[in-house]
């Protein structure tokens, strides 16, 4: 018998978090989050502590598996945030080079995540209960190419994701290919922590949706997109949550309709998680997964 | 003022680098102007950002924010 799902205390982006072997009681939970209802669900200890400590142990001996590609805005920096992999949002619209790092990065976690148990299949499991039955897979591009199942994320002492929102990647010319199979103006956001940083390092989820922007967004040359520190103070007067998942955690969240950033990281221990982004084939048969 | 108004001027202020320059310079005058019926307290808190120090406003999270931080 599933326990019962427990809601965070936030107002404007309701959550609901459970506990992995309880994940049934969050049955359906995507369809209320693409109805805007939800905003985002934690599935604690999908991966236990002994297997976070493998994780980050293979991904300290096998990060030259993947290609690795720094953060958009922080090139040639001496401390980078990077990523393991190449995620599509910073990709050049010639998606060839994205593919051949998507193939790298694929083979690269199915071996970091080898022992503790494939992210993948985790992943799935978990989307098959939360959309209440479908299928979920990468999808495969127009020259047959699978996209990235994921990329891990790490960022250094004083770095920080700053402030964006997922359904502005329908803007970028290199999210044709994948609008001619998913619905990436709705798409959702996923995280898992492998190593949280001393201090710092929350989402941070604003009350300001893309319908409010959408417009503005399209039409703009200078937009949030510049993530300038003139904006993240602005978005400061609105209400705002800081959610900050466990390492082995899976967060899914409505990163599509919600501005969002991730606050800095502060302390020697870097942050590191492995995400990407997720949503409905077109032909709503089952979801797709990338980064 | 409700929170869809006020939703309202920072989502334009986000997407909209004259009205951000103009709302900067002169929160009263630019609000009213685009018939914006603001509070006192909002104008205030747009008049406390300075665009050339605003980091120290966003590199950490202040006590009340932390306040309301949901540990998931």
């Amino acid at each position: 018998m599933p326990g019962p799902a427990t809601p965070l205390d936030t107002a404007f982006i309701p959550f609901l978090t459970v506990a992995w072997e309880d994940r049934a009681a969050l049955r359906g939970a995507l369809l209320e989050i693409r109805a805007g209802r939800l905003g985002g669900v934690v599935l604690r200890g999908v991966y236990g502590p002994d297997a976070i400590a493998g994780l980050n142990r293979r991904l300290d001996e096998g990060g030259h598996r993947f290609a690795r590609t720094p953060l958009p805005g922080f090139e040639g920096q001496p401390v980078q945030p990077f990523l393991y992999g190449r995620s599509i949002v910073g990709a050049d619209p010639d998606l060839a080079p994205y593919f051949d790092a998507a193939t790298r990065t694929a083979d690269g976690l199915r071996w970091v995540f080898d022992e503790a148990g494939d992210l993948e299949a985790r992943l799935q499991e978990a989307l098959t209960v939360l959309s209440d039955g479908l299928p979920s897979a990468v999808p495969v591009g127009a020259a047959g190419h699978p996209y990235a199942p994921a990329t891990v994320r790490e960022l250094p002492d004083g770095h920080e994701i700053g402030l964006h929102i997922g359904n502005a990647f329908l803007c970028m010319p290199q999210a044709q290919d994948l609008a001619a199979r998913v619905d990436v103006g709705a798409q959702i956001s996923w995280f898992l922590p492998l190593q949280r940083p001393q201090a710092g390092g929350e989402l941070v989820i604003y009350d300001l949706r893309w319908d409010a922007v959408k417009d503005r967004y399209q039409a703009s040359t200078d937009s949030v997109r510049q993530t300038s520190r003139v904006n993240h103070a602005l978005m400061e007067l609105l209400p705002r949550v800081a959610v900050d998942p466990a390492e082995g955690d899976l967060l899914i969240f409505d990163g599509g309709r919600f501005f969002h950033r991730v606050a800095p990281a502060r302390g020697p221990r870097p942050r590191r998680t492995v995400g990407g982004f997720l949503a409905w084939r077109l032909d709503e048969t089952g979801l797709s997964y990338w980064s | 003022m409700s929170t869809s108004a006020r939703e309202d001027v920072i989502a334009r202020a986000v997407t909209d680098a004259d009205f951000r320059a103009r709302l900067l310079a002169d929160p009263e005058g630019t609000l009213a102007a685009e018939g914006y019926d603001v509070p006192a307290e909002f104008v205030a808190q747009i008049k406390a950002i300075d665009p050339a120090d605003v980091a120290a406003a966003t590199g950490s999270l202040d006590a009340a924010f932390a306040d309301r931080k949901a540990a998931a």
